[in-house]
């Protein structure tokens, strides 16, 4: 722990003495209507939905950091002299003038890198290398942002990640269909310090934001279950309850092979599971079926898998 | 005729913002009258263009004046549901038959767009009659401060077919009726529970006698089993399991100046309801029961952060603290089995967490940038332990060694990121340490296992500062404070051939430490696992055609540790009276033994000295001897699979081909595969394998149309080892019994002899996912001369799961029973080998179909028809065992798998203004 704390005041320090460094002029944009009207004298009502980004934070004049039309195409002087010349940037995917994507993500970063909404952690993150850009998810002029909404939001996300669509239409799934759990409320897309881009610096933390009655710490803790909760769930979507990997008792004889997690349990031992002996089907009174292979299996007794404080809980059982 | 997505709304030109407040009052008043339900949103598109739920609309040219204004929205309508179910409304909250009123909002105002002001707010509700309604108020001035208020249900449907027989369902005491008789059947088992007596087919329950002879009940027995079902059986009644999350939370963000954030948030959650919960009351007879358990949690959750913006550099310190608090602290259960015995589960405890996180990235230059970030946490838990005295089963005659646990966890995490851009290159390099780090203070707990009272002297008892009174039985356990420290460090460089053209080569370490804090031994399975990761990508787009591939391995290697068990059981460090001249674990360490204890047979000669006391018979560590009655012994070769060593394959691709302007054609695939190369007991090998085809179609603007399909398969390859334990036994009933079936051994005693080592026992199981999912999208706009819309979505999901096993196990002969029984005829088995068998394959289909159409009014106002058909056909053994009559040992809750085939349809009015 003191390990962690000495790191962190290293760091702390180490930035507060390299932000003493020059500051770089910018080129200044008209961000005024005034410097609009540049474009909007051509790019008006009847080019599609250009001027619905007045509805949006980014047309709000009244905030000066609002960027302009140039904000965020550029300057495009030789646009402007000859409308057959793209703008310095680019950003309609359709578009055969589509700028690099190096370019168009700087012209976002230009404010959202150290600024606005900082997406400090966008560099190096798994959508940016993977070529993706804001625009990809983001409709800048669109007040209605897909990607902003709850219930549609999975929309954009599973453009890319199809397996997951198919994944959220099983049996066992979070309520992101409805709208209620969206993929940002895991998942950061903007990158994170946590792993698979999660809000939070662990799984089990990003978990736990909803999901506190299981952090504990416990009194008997399950070491699965503290290291990763998908080591058991299959958080998107699965064909068992509660988004397991696979059903009791077989889930936990991956880990577990002494006393009765040791037994082979098969269909064998459902009720009315059919014996077939040397002396033909017979009943074999005790032995079938059997609890462990039924109802919840394991699960039936060792209940509080997640971690137990009972001070006779060793077992996960009270 | 433009149409866009936003929340179910349509969209005109009308601008009467005064009416906004007016039109929300009506429609909250409407909505406490009936239910309200969001229209369907299209969950299944690829394409943007085809993501459009129905009815939002957009005039086809419209003014300056209407693209610039902000719109303000209402919705309202009627629909119906044709049939009642619990799994349909599991997060919709469309669980009841009845008709139900559509209605949401949102109502945006403030400064236009070219006023010096930059006041806005919006105000929005959706689902206001239902159990998963939800409202955000956002008002500020941009740039300046910003404030949300939002309130938001969530609807948590498990079951509505469960049943049971306790009465104070809601409460933390559950009791039965005072008709209840305990339902044993003394012919099938005369002193265990056996549900058997509440088997609805009167004439069952004929058994073997103890002379061997098949006899149909008496009329007394059969009397008797009258009596319980007729006492029993009218106790059950049927309780809805469900949650309820209800959660408001207010955001504020300011602004003080242009280069400082200050965002503040705070959210209060109440999660309450029903589910259901395992509970024990019997160890040894596995009696237990499915009860009603309520959940009544709160969870407060704030967060603050400072956000320093110094151009090159951006700073950020941030506190989030979660509060959780359990308003239930145990529950206490009627035990079915014995009238009087009350068992006692202890909930979830109470618990906190603060974290400190700084943050700092400093750009180096245009095209280099280093983030760093460093966060602390602080969890703990301290809720009193469960009074040993609330419950009558005997679980802690001891008492306990404190009132609580003291628990306390620390979390720290420190990263860095450098980024740089050079010419065709491009690099990260990155690391990253994080932690936790539990100390909790341990402490000696001694507990008896359910319905297990004391017998005979433990070798530990009065030694050891232990009190006397300790049987064999008696559990000697220390807690556990599992922490871990994992380091990561890595990097990539990718390198651009051309604009479209890029591979990526890259490399990464992760290094984990387990331990725990002021354990007497290693308790992690693996004390120290490495794993390095080699991956690469290449993409590239040439035209129409768009392709990735991404391929990574990595070697995972750590040292397992087979005794890190005996982490829980602090006399396995003692030496236990009774002659023994070290302790367990000495033992262990002095013959190179785990506690599976010697991998072999009966010994040819009997064993002497410590062997005898800690293995005899060459068996597993005897339990008595390190004080537990919890068989933890790890086969040697056994692995968890989370820890253990493992080889994993990664691929991915993608293919995409806009094949001419109006189609386009997507492929992809993904491959993961899990070889845990050294294991040979426990899961082996996971393999994963999906694969999309995606194609879309725009024949024009007014006709777009998609088409998905995904198949995923998961295969989870796992061993066991059923082992029995070594004897000299060599019949089975009376002396003569001794035929054996099975491939491996003739005779009883020659299994018994080598029960420990029986290849027979020995079992594998290869679980099965196959999931086809196949999903349809299709609009088509201006019909009607532009003033009607219509827009479709079916999704096909088929779900399989198959749990194959291969291997067998013993099961005596009924009629080989001792004497008077007869014996059994000469060659006839004594012992039966049963071989194994599949489970069924557990199905799930699902169909929805959700067609819409919209017809437009005006510019303000259009109509909007929908239609939605869901069907679920599932199959699942898991419920078989939940009947009455099921002849297992746990309460029946007689629960039915859900399936459903609901029709829902409606009319909405989308006004805009």
């Amino acid at each position: 722990m003191r390990r962690s704390i000495r790191v962190i005041v290293f760091i702390i320090l180490g930035l507060v003495l390299g932000s003493m460094g020059s500051r770089t002029a910018k080129a200044e944009i008209n961000r005024s209507l005034d410097g609009d009207k540049k474009c909007t004298l051509c790019h008006n009502e009847a080019s599609g939905h250009v001027l619905s980004i007045y509805q949006t934070k980014h047309g709000v004049k009244g905030d000066a950091r609002t960027p302009g039309c140039q904000g965020c195409h550029g300057e495009s002087v030789k646009h402007q002299e000859n409308p057959s010349d793209s703008p310095e940037i680019v950003f309609g995917a359709k578009s055969k003038q589509l700028s690099s994507t190096e370019a168009r993500t700087s012209a976002c970063l230009s404010c959202h890198e150290s600024s606005v909404h900082a997406r400090t952690y966008w560099s190096g993150s798994t959508h940016e290398k993977q070529g993706l850009t804001c625009t990809d998810c983001h409709e800048m002029h669109n007040p209605e942002q897909k990607v902003l909404n709850k219930l549609t939001q999975p929309e954009v996300c599973f453009g890319c990640h199809q397996n997951e669509r198919a994944q959220f239409h099983r049996f066992s799934r979070h309520p992101v269909l409805e709208g209620k759990v969206t993929c940002s409320d895991c998942h950061n897309p903007h990158g994170s310090t946590g792993p698979r881009l999660m809000v939070k610096n662990t799984v089990t933390e990003t978990c736990y934001t909803c999901h506190a009655e299981k952090r504990g710490p416990f009194l008997w803790e399950h070491a699965p279950v503290v290291e990763d909760c998908t080591n058991c769930h299959s958080p998107h979507g699965s064909n068992v309850t509660p988004l397991l990997k696979t059903r009791a008792p077989m889930l936990c004889q991956e880990c577990h092979t002494s006393d009765h997690a040791k037994g082979l349990y098969s269909a064998a031992n459902l009720p009315g599971g059919p014996f077939v002996t040397g002396n033909g089907t017979i009943p074999l009174g005790a032995q079938s079926p059997t609890d462990q292979a039924n109802g919840r299996a394991c699960l039936q007794c060792h209940s509080q898998i997640h971690g137990s404080n009972h001070p006779g809980g060793a077992k996960y059982n009270r | 005729m433009k149409s866009r997505n936003a929340c179910g709304f349509g969209a005109g030109s009308m601008r009467v913002l005064g009416r906004a407040s007016i039109a929300a009052g009506l429609l909250v008043a409407l909505s406490t009258f009936a239910a309200a339900q969001t229209v369907p949103q299209n969950t299944t598109g690829r394409n943007p263009g085809t993501q459009v739920p129905p009815g939002i609309y957009i005039p086809d040219e419209p003014t300056a004046a209407e693209q610039t204004r902000l719109h303000s929205r209402t919705q309202i309508g009627a629909a119906g549901i044709s049939a009642p179910s619990f799994k349909f409304g599991e997060y919709n909250g469309l669980n009841k038959f009845h008709a139900f009123a559509i209605g949401n909002f949102d109502y945006r105002g403030g400064a236009s767009y070219d006023s010096t002001d930059a006041w806005q707010w919006r105000f929005r509700g959706s689902s206001l009659g239902l159990e998963t309604r939800n409202g955000i108020l956002d008002f500020g001035k941009q740039g300046k401060f910003q404030v949300r208020f939002a309130y938001n249900e969530l609807l948590a449907n498990t079951s509505d077919s469960y049943q049971t027989p306790f009465l104070g369902v809601g409460s933390d005491t559950l009791s039965l009726p005072s008709t209840w008789v305990v339902p044993i059947l003394p012919q099938k088992n005369a002193t265990a529970l056996n549900y058997f007596a509440l088997n609805p087919v009167t004439a069952a329950g004929s058994v073997y006698n103890s002379k061997g002879v098949l006899t149909a009940p008496t009329q007394a027995q059969l009397n008797a089993m009258a009596a319980i079902r007729a006492a029993d059986l009218p106790a059950f009644r049927n309780v809805d399991l469900s949650l309820t999350r209800k959660r408001g939370e207010t955001q504020l963000l300011f602004n003080p100046t242009a280069s400082i954030d200050i965002p503040v948030s705070y959210s209060r959650e109440h999660k309450n309801g029903l589910r259901t919960i395992g509970g024990v009351n019997d160890q040894n007879t596995q009696d237990s029961a499915l009860l009603p358990y309520r959940v009544n949690w709160d969870t407060d959750q704030t967060s603050a952060a400072v956000n320093v913006k110094l151009h090159k550099l951006f700073l950020s310190f941030a506190y989030y603290g979660s509060f959780f608090h359990n308003n239930t602290e145990h529950m206490l259960w009627a035990d079915p089995a014995v009238i009087g015995l009350t068992s006692a589960l202890a909930e979830e405890p109470s618990s906190q967490f603060h974290q400190f996180t700084a943050t700092g990235s400093y750009k180096l230059s245009r095209d280099a940038k280093l983030v760093v970030v460093g966060s602390i946490g602080r969890g703990t838990q301290n809720q009193a332990f469960i009074n040993p005295s609330l419950s009558n089963e005997g679980a802690l005659p001891f008492g306990l060694p404190r009132p609580s646990l003291q628990g306390l966890v620390y979390t720290g995490l420190g990263a860095g990121k450098f980024t740089l851009k050079h010419g065709k290159w491009e690099l990260v390099a990155d690391a990253r340490f994080d932690e936790r780090d539990n100390q909790t203070p341990l402490g000696i707990f001694l507990f008896q296992d359910d319905a297990s009272p004391k017998t005979g002297k433990s070798p530990f008892s009065g030694l050891y500062g232990l009190p006397t009174g300790l049987g064999t039985n008696t559990n000697i356990y220390n807690n556990r404070s599992l922490s871990k420290l994992s380091y990561k460090a890595g990097g990539e460089a990718e390198y651009s051939f051309s604009k479209s053209e890029h591979l990526m080569l890259g490399y990464g370490w992760d290094r984990a430490d387990r331990h725990c804090s002021y354990s007497w031994i290693t308790c992690a399975d693996a004390k120290e696992t490495n794993e390095n990761t080699f991956r690469t990508e290449w993409r590239k787009s040439k035209g129409a055609l768009t392709a990735r591939v991404e391929y990574a391995f990595s070697e995972r290697r750590g040292d397992y540790n087979e005794n890190a068990f005996l982490a829980e059981t602090p006399m396995a460090n003692q030496v236990p009276a009774g002659g023994a001249s070290q302790s367990a674990y000495s033992y262990l360490k002095s013959t190179g033994l785990t506690g599976f204890g010697p991998v072999a047979g009966l010994p040819s000669a009997p064993l002497t000295g410590d062997a005898a006391i800690f293995t005899p018979n060459n068996n597993t560590l005897a339990q008595a001897q390190y004080g537990t009655r919890n068989i933890l012994n790890e086969i040697p070769g056994f692995k968890r699979y989370y820890v253990a060593d493992r080889n994993r394959n990664d691929a991915r691709t993608q293919l995409l081909w806009l094949a001419k302007d109006k189609v386009a054609i997507e492929g992809s695939g993904e491959l993961s595969d899990d070889d845990y190369l050294n294991t040979k007991l426990g899961l082996k090998r996971r393999t994963w394998w999906a694969a999309t085809m995606d194609v879309s179609y725009t024949a024009s603007e007014d006709l777009v149309a998609d088409v998905f399909y995904t198949y995923d398969n998961q295969r989870l390859y796992a061993t066991g080892d059923a082992f029995g334990s070594n004897s000299t036994a060599k019949f089975q009933g009376q002396a003569g019994d001794t035929v054996l079936g099975g491939p491996c051994f003739s005779t009883v005693a020659a299994r018994n002899a080598s029960a420990k080592i029986d290849p027979c026992l020995n079992w594998t199981h290869n679980d099965r996912d196959k999931i086809d999912t196949a999903g349809l999208t299709l609009r088509r706009k201006n019909l009607a001369g532009g003033k009607l819309e219509l827009a479709g979505e079916a999704v096909y999901t088929r779900g399989r799961t198959e749990n194959a096993v291969v291997g067998g196990s013993y099961v005596n002969n009924p009629l080989a029973l001792a004497a008077p029984a007869p014996k059994l005829p000469a060659g006839t088995q004594a012992i039966f080998f049963i071989p194994a068998q599949n489970y069924p394959v557990i199905r799930n289909d699902e169909v929805m179909v959700k067609p819409s159409a919209t017809y437009v009014i005006s510019k303000a106002a259009s109509l909007q028809g929908f239609y939605w058909f869901q069907r679920l056909s599932p199959t699942d053994w898991r419920y078989q065992g939940l009947q009455a009559g099921n002849k297992l040992n746990f309460t029946p809750t007689n629960e039915t798998v859900p399936n459903y085939d609901v029709h829902v349809g409606g009319l909405a009015f989308n006004w805009a203004f």
